[in-house]
């Protein structure tokens, strides 16, 4: 890595460009803060919404209950978000002191080592830390006053504590948005379901983008009986109402969370392998891939190196859109009672228990989780199609 | 255009036959197979014996033959309509879609032409007053229609309007009243649609938007093309102008779209249809997959790929109708 600090004119590049545009409009902006709040909300659900205290002092002996009771998965979490941060500051800090043509390299180096650091960590996290299942009342100790100094966090419930003499509240002062029908604090249920919603929305279309980028290469770049076949078999999968398909697997395996998702992630992987087989279409007779094949690079290099990243544009505007179609279709499966297990909040699950099996319509419980959902899924969609007004080249404006 | 037509049926075929594979493949490929469950953990048996009794069940089923043999079987029934019997209803599969599937038809019908009829006025009227205020009120509004989750309104108007709790101006579920065999043809019909409005509003008001979205927008491509302008120039007025020669061109993307607008619709009509309580396929679906009533999830999923299809070849059909440039005798 060579890092030239005296020369920093190098022209602006096509994803600067692309920047520029997107960052023009300030609703895109606004969008792109909003998902970025609901990421760090997702992040520190148990620091914002528990019922165990930060900090409290039992017996003239400080103690942090929180930290004790968080799970391998929420380090896990934190971890992942704590890498994820570090290399968009990286990305950044290249753009500035690194030569444009170092940069893939570098990058590349990046993203291997916390490729490397991320799962070792994750398997660390789960091996060492124990489930330690902490059922201390510290509302009630505070209360009689066995402890003092406590600090607990904004929303002091937990998910799955049930509290059936406050069941069924509206919104008060106590629970800001009310409690369900075994007296759970909805706002509470409702931060914790950020992470089900948005982990679900970025591993399907992570799986399902990842299958169609492979599928639509191949058939884009051979052609032919490879791209014949491979019509005939989208021409099916798009044949089948989406929902439906995605119910009919979902009735014969067992439900679980990375199930849906997996489900979700191969249901859904026709229009990005439509996108790319049309751009590899186009660029599969252009020099630099002729010169490729021509040097006898592998195959892989071929479509991965040389040719993906000059057709990938398309798929990454499909890819937000897609963010959003899944949190939908997650949330109602949820609905449907096909999703995660109850314990566990999810949105789509929050909102069915709004109308009651008395036929009483408890609208806390229905218009706050609907509501998470729908700005959810209008801010990705809004982020696609600024995206792709964006990359567009016909709308931008020469420079 | 018959040849072109008939071609294209034919050309379903394979489809159908990719479809019904992979339905098969999806029961198949699922862990645990119907014998386990039908057993249990099996306590009292000894091995040997639990072994044999597996042996003979299977064979029972036919679970004892290869994989594509047993394909073949089961596509064989299928020709002849045949999908087993429910285990939760205790009657032939295919007699509970014949029951269900009209009053999804009719409920995905309504809906459709609603939104052709809605969207395709409003979707001029916006091009045309591009960068107006009401343009730009009506592409946000679109926009959040587009984004609102169905489940979402469905469970609002449920409550607000059918319950209880507020007011209770529609029923809450079903299709019709205790009473409605009983009443005249005309009193019956305002029985049905009064059940049937708030479904039908659940059921197209995304597609009504998104259609919307894209009339306009193909309107604009035309109102800025070189024609539009020669055609003003020659003095047409601006009505005759945006009918006659922009709408005309723009109306193919509009047929195209029913294509990926019915799949859609008919996916969505399971959520719909549960909400409501509507006996239709979708809630077909929906009770089979509760109850683990795999013959009707297998019957359901390979009927909504025919309607799918079928969906396809209307829009097909259309298009090649629509767009006098299709020669009938080529297919690509």
């Amino acid at each position: 890595m060579k890092a030239s600090t005296d020369n920093k004119n190098w022209g602006t590049s096509y994803g600067q460009l692309v920047w520029q545009q997107f960052s023009s409009s300030r609703l895109n902006k606004a969008c792109l803060g909003f998902i970025i709040v609901l990421f760090t909300v997702a992040v520190l659900a148990p620091f914002i919404a528990n019922d165990k205290p930060l900090v409290i002092r039992i017996g003239g002996k400080l103690h942090f209950p929180l930290f004790g009771a968080l799970t391998a998965n929420d380090y896990s979490v934190l971890l992942a978000a704590i890498i994820g941060v570090t290399l968009v500051f990286l990305f950044r800090r290249d753009s500035l002191r690194v030569d444009p043509f170092l940069r893939p390299a570098v990058m590349w180096r990046q993203i291997s080592i916390c490729a490397i650091i991320l799962p070792a960590g994750i398997i660390l996290l789960q091996v060492f830390i124990p489930r330690r299942l902490d059922a201390t009342d510290y509302k009630a100790m505070t209360a009689d006053g066995r402890a003092t100094n406590a600090i607990f966090p904004a929303v002091p419930y937990g998910y799955g504590r049930t509290d059936i003499k406050n069941y069924q509240q509206p919104p008060s002062g106590r629970h800001w948005l009310g409690t369900d029908d075994v007296g759970s604090d909805v706002l509470c249920r409702l931060i914790h379901g950020t992470r089900i919603s948005l982990s679900v929305g970025f591993v399907a279309v992570g799986i399902s983008s990842v299958i169609g980028i492979i599928f639509g290469a191949i058939m884009g770049y051979f052609g032919g009986k490879i791209d014949f076949l491979g019509m005939r078999l989208l021409e099916i999968m798009m044949a089948v109402p989406t929902f439906f398909l995605i119910i009919t697997i979902v009735a014969f395996f067992p439900r679980s969370l990375l199930n849906i998702m997996i489900i979700i992630g191969i249901t859904s992987w026709t229009s990005d392998a439509r996108f790319i087989r049309a751009e590899f279409f186009k660029l599969r007779n252009q020099d630099f891939v002729q010169a490729a094949i021509s040097l006898g690079l592998p195959l892989r290099n071929i479509l991965f190196r040389h040719m993906l990243p000059n057709g990938i544009a398309p798929v990454l505007v499909n890819v937000t859109f897609g963010v959003a179609g899944a949190i939908f279709i997650e949330s109602a499966l949820s609905f449907l009672g096909f999703g995660v297990a109850p314990p566990t909040p999810s949105w789509g699950q929050m909102l069915s228990a709004g109308v009651s099996t008395t036929g009483q319509f408890l609208w806390w419980l229905s218009f706050f989780p609907g509501l998470a959902i729908f700005f959810t899924v209008t801010a990705y969609n809004l982020l696609g199609e600024g995206l792709r007004d964006a990359i567009d080249p016909k709308l931008r404006k020469a420079v | 255009m018959t040849t072109y037509i008939i071609r294209r049926i034919l050309l379903m075929i394979p489809t159908m036959l990719g479809i019904t594979i992979m339905v098969f493949a999806i029961s198949r490929i699922a862990p645990g197979d119907p014998v386990s469950l039908s057993m249990g953990p099996g306590g009292q048996l000894d091995a040997q014996r639990a072994a044999d009794v597996r042996k003979a069940r299977m064979a029972l089923y036919g679970l004892d033959k290869p994989i594509h043999v047993q394909y073949a079987i089961w596509l064989k029934r299928v020709v002849k309509l045949d999908f087993g019997d429910s285990i939760k209803h205790h009657r032939p599969v295919i007699d509970l879609i014949a029951e269900r599937l009209p009053v999804t038809i009719t409920l995905n019908l309504i809906s459709i032409v609603i939104i052709y009829v809605i969207s395709i006025p409003l979707g001029i009227l916006t091009a045309v007053r591009q960068g107006k205020f009401s343009d730009r009120a009506s592409s946000v509004v679109l926009f959040m229609l587009w984004s609102l989750p169905s489940m979402w309104v469905g469970q609002m108007l449920i409550g607000y309007f059918c319950g209880p709790t507020f007011k209770h101006w529609f029923p809450p579920a079903g299709l019709s009243s205790n009473y409605a065999d009983a009443l005249p043809f005309f009193s019956w019909l305002a029985d049905r649609l009064w059940h049937l409005a708030l479904p039908v509003v659940c059921l197209s008001y995304s597609g009504f938007a998104y259609l919307t979205k894209q009339v306009r927008a193909g309107m604009l491509d035309n109102l800025r093309a070189d024609y539009v302008r020669t055609a003003r120039a020659k003095g047409l007025d601006n009505w005759t102008v945006i009918f006659r020669h922009a709408f005309r061109n723009s109306i193919i993307p509009v047929i195209t779209i029913m294509a990926t607008l019915l799949p859609a619709m008919i996916g969505g009509s399971v959520i719909i249809e549960s909400i409501f309580s509507i006996p239709g396929m979708g809630r077909l679906a929906f009770e089979a997959i509760t109850t683990r009533d795999y013959n009707v999830v297998m019957a359901v999923a390979t009927t909504a790929g025919f309607l799918g299809l079928i969906g396809l070849l209307l829009a097909d059909i259309a298009y090649a109708i629509a767009d006098p440039r299709i020669s009938f005798e080529k297919i690509e």
